[in-house]
């Protein structure tokens, strides 16, 4: 090839190019567009009830209390089925020949997946939660440097759900993968005390709490329920150990899931 | 042949699929070399091992034992890929983009600019047989026109190398005339090719150098004029008058007769000297006359069926 017509295909572009088709085929399917019709019709629900007139400040809590959640479930489901079809989709339907026939490593590839699956959730889950929060009325103070901790919990939770799928999906099955990420996100943390809970002074107490600390905890990542109850922000370090723990969650996740694809046939 | 060094290098390659007792020796230790410039066909029937080949040469496979060489390097290294084209077997690109899109994806992956790609992609669609279709969705491309997608993308940053895994694939034959064209642009052009085809007409057209496959192992590597050699016979189309007797060498050659045309074909030029005298002096009229050469059909034919006997007896 001609040298000048040729960038230098660095990692970092290829990446990008990755998941900039990973963002085309999430604007061009159907799931997206199902989340929205929900948001309108949370949307049209807020506008009712702004009409007729939220009586209180609890209620008009509840109500973005309801919205963020909404905002932040519907943003998981979509990054933990987008990222979990990634591989199996491309492997049935072989379109992944002809992308790591090019100058990409397979480590590259996951990556480029991981950060557009993120991204998709990032976003849909940034218009959900605006459209709740410019539409109910704040009838009480609420912080804002809360709101953007929220949002940047939000966004890491993402982060880990999206990897912890893509790993799944080189490991197990599509719909077990699924259901398993699932439950993970919104049981794990109460499934892990259970086990903690009944295994405590038993023979297995100290296996079962070393292997929940390798169940990562969503539950502390969503800290929309500390925004609306009117909490202050995390103290800073507090807020940096949690970056931590997730980014340290990250690496793991990545670190096995580019061990299993490099040893996987195609 | 060239003497520079191999653009791809296989070594006792033994490739298999399952495990414990269902293991399954799809390539049992081939070993061949292609150098630059080269043309190779690499033909077998289904199951052969030639797809689990080129699996293996582009890294998506592992060998159990043996090597598979590109440009030197290892076939799993990113590096070796830098330089080569690939066309897979069977395909689909991905539904929800535009054919411009899906080569924006690919070219940029090969390292070109989005400048050099814009410049690049109407003419290759073009090229292709697929001018004025970069805005069309491919989920509403036919088998044919993915396959035509598949060629513009393996040929995009102009590689050095192209392996193609099932050449024309779902072309009709004008899309195949146009990709014959193509290629034959691609040979003249200096680019090393290899290939596989069920189609041998292509194969015999485009390849200087064939490589059977069978079973997994290689039983014949040989230039396509090799392959191809006179059989050292010679067909006889000649009119009989009604009267007229066949003669004796010609009879025991097994003539057969559609009405008053005969057809011979005489083994040796001896004989086929003594006929065409004989077949003069009987009062027939020679139609025509031709040197018979084998097929690659028909040496793949043979071959294949050769082969299954011995594995039989």
């Amino acid at each position: 090839m001609n040298a000048a017509a040729r960038e230098s295909a660095t990692p970092l572009r290829s990446v990008g190019l990755v998941g900039r088709g990973v963002l085309l085929e999430t604007v061009r399917r159907r799931e997206l567009y199902v989340i929205l019709v929900f948001a309108a019709l949370f949307l049209a629900g807020v506008l009712v009830a702004r009409a007729v007139g939220i009586p209180n400040p609890e209620t008009g809590t509840f109500v973005l209390n309801l919205g963020l959640t909404l905002a932040l479930g519907a943003a998981h489901v979509l990054a933990i089925l987008t990222a979990a079809r990634q591989i199996p989709a491309e492997l049935e339907n072989r379109t992944i020949h002809p992308v790591l026939a090019k100058p990409l490593s397979r480590a590259e590839y996951l990556l480029g997946k991981w950060w557009a699956c993120t991204a998709t959730g990032a976003s849909t889950f940034f218009v959900l939660a605006a459209i709740a929060w410019i539409a109910v009325p704040k009838l009480e103070d609420y912080s804002p440097p809360m709101l953007v901790q929220t949002f940047l919990a939000g966004v890491l939770s993402l982060a880990l759900v999206a990897a912890l799928s893509l790993l799944g999906s080189i490991l197990i099955p599509h719909a077990m993968n699924v259901v398993l990420v699932a439950l993970v996100v919104w049981f794990g943390h109460t499934f892990g005390g259970f086990v903690v809970a009944r295994a405590a002074g038993g023979v297995f107490a100290g296996f079962a709490r070393w292997l929940m600390a390798y169940v990562p905890n969503f539950n502390k990542l969503n800290l929309v329920a500390r925004y609306t109850d009117g909490i202050g922000p995390l103290p800073p370090g507090e807020f940096l150990v949690m970056t931590l723990y997730v980014t340290i969650c990250l690496a793991a996740c990545f670190a096995a899931s580019a061990f299993a694809f490099d040893r996987r046939r195609l | 042949m060239s003497s520079a060094a191999p653009v791809i290098e296989v070594r006792d390659l033994v490739v298999e699929y399952g495990r414990g007792r269902k293991v399954h020796r799809a390539v049992d230790g081939i070993g061949f070399e292609v150098r630059p410039g080269e043309c190779v066909g690499f033909i077998g029937a289904n199951g052969a091992g030639k797809s689990t080949t080129m699996k293996t040469m582009m890294g998506f496979l592992f060998p159990v034992s043996g090597t598979a060489r590109l440009f030197g390097r290892d076939a799993r290294d990113k590096e070796s890929r830098r330089r080569i084209g690939y066309l897979p077997e069977v395909a689909l690109y991905y539904p929800f983009m535009k054919a411009r899109e899906l080569l924006e994806l690919y070219g940029g992956l090969s390292g070109l600019s989005k400048a050099e790609l814009r410049r690049r992609i109407p003419p290759l669609l073009e090229k292709v047989g697929l001018g004025g279709k970069g805005e069309v969705l491919l989920k509403n491309f036919s088998k044919g026109m993915q396959q035509r997608v598949g060629i513009a993308q393996a040929i995009i940053a102009e590689p050095e190398l192209l392996v193609f895994d099932e050449l024309s694939s779902g072309l009709d034959p004008v899309g195949r005339h146009d990709l014959r064209n193509v290629l034959l642009e691609l040979k003249n052009a200096g680019r090393t090719i290899f290939f596989s085809s069920h189609e041998l007409t292509e194969v015999e057209s485009l390849c200087d150098r064939v490589i059977m496959i069978h079973r997994g192992r290689i039983v014949t590597e040989a230039t396509v004029e090799e392959l191809m050699k006179p059989l050292n016979a010679y067909e006889i189309v000649f009119h009989l008058p009604d009267a007229a007797e066949l003669p004796a060498c010609v009879k025991q050659c097994g003539p057969k007769a559609e009405g008053r045309l005969h057809t011979v074909t005489i083994p040796d030029v001896t004989a086929y000297s003594r006929a065409i005298s004989e077949l003069a002096s009987a009062g027939a009229k020679i139609q025509s006359t031709a040197s018979k050469t084998r097929s690659l059909e028909d040496y793949f034919i043979d071959l294949v069926r050769s082969t299954e006997r011995e594995a039989v007896s």
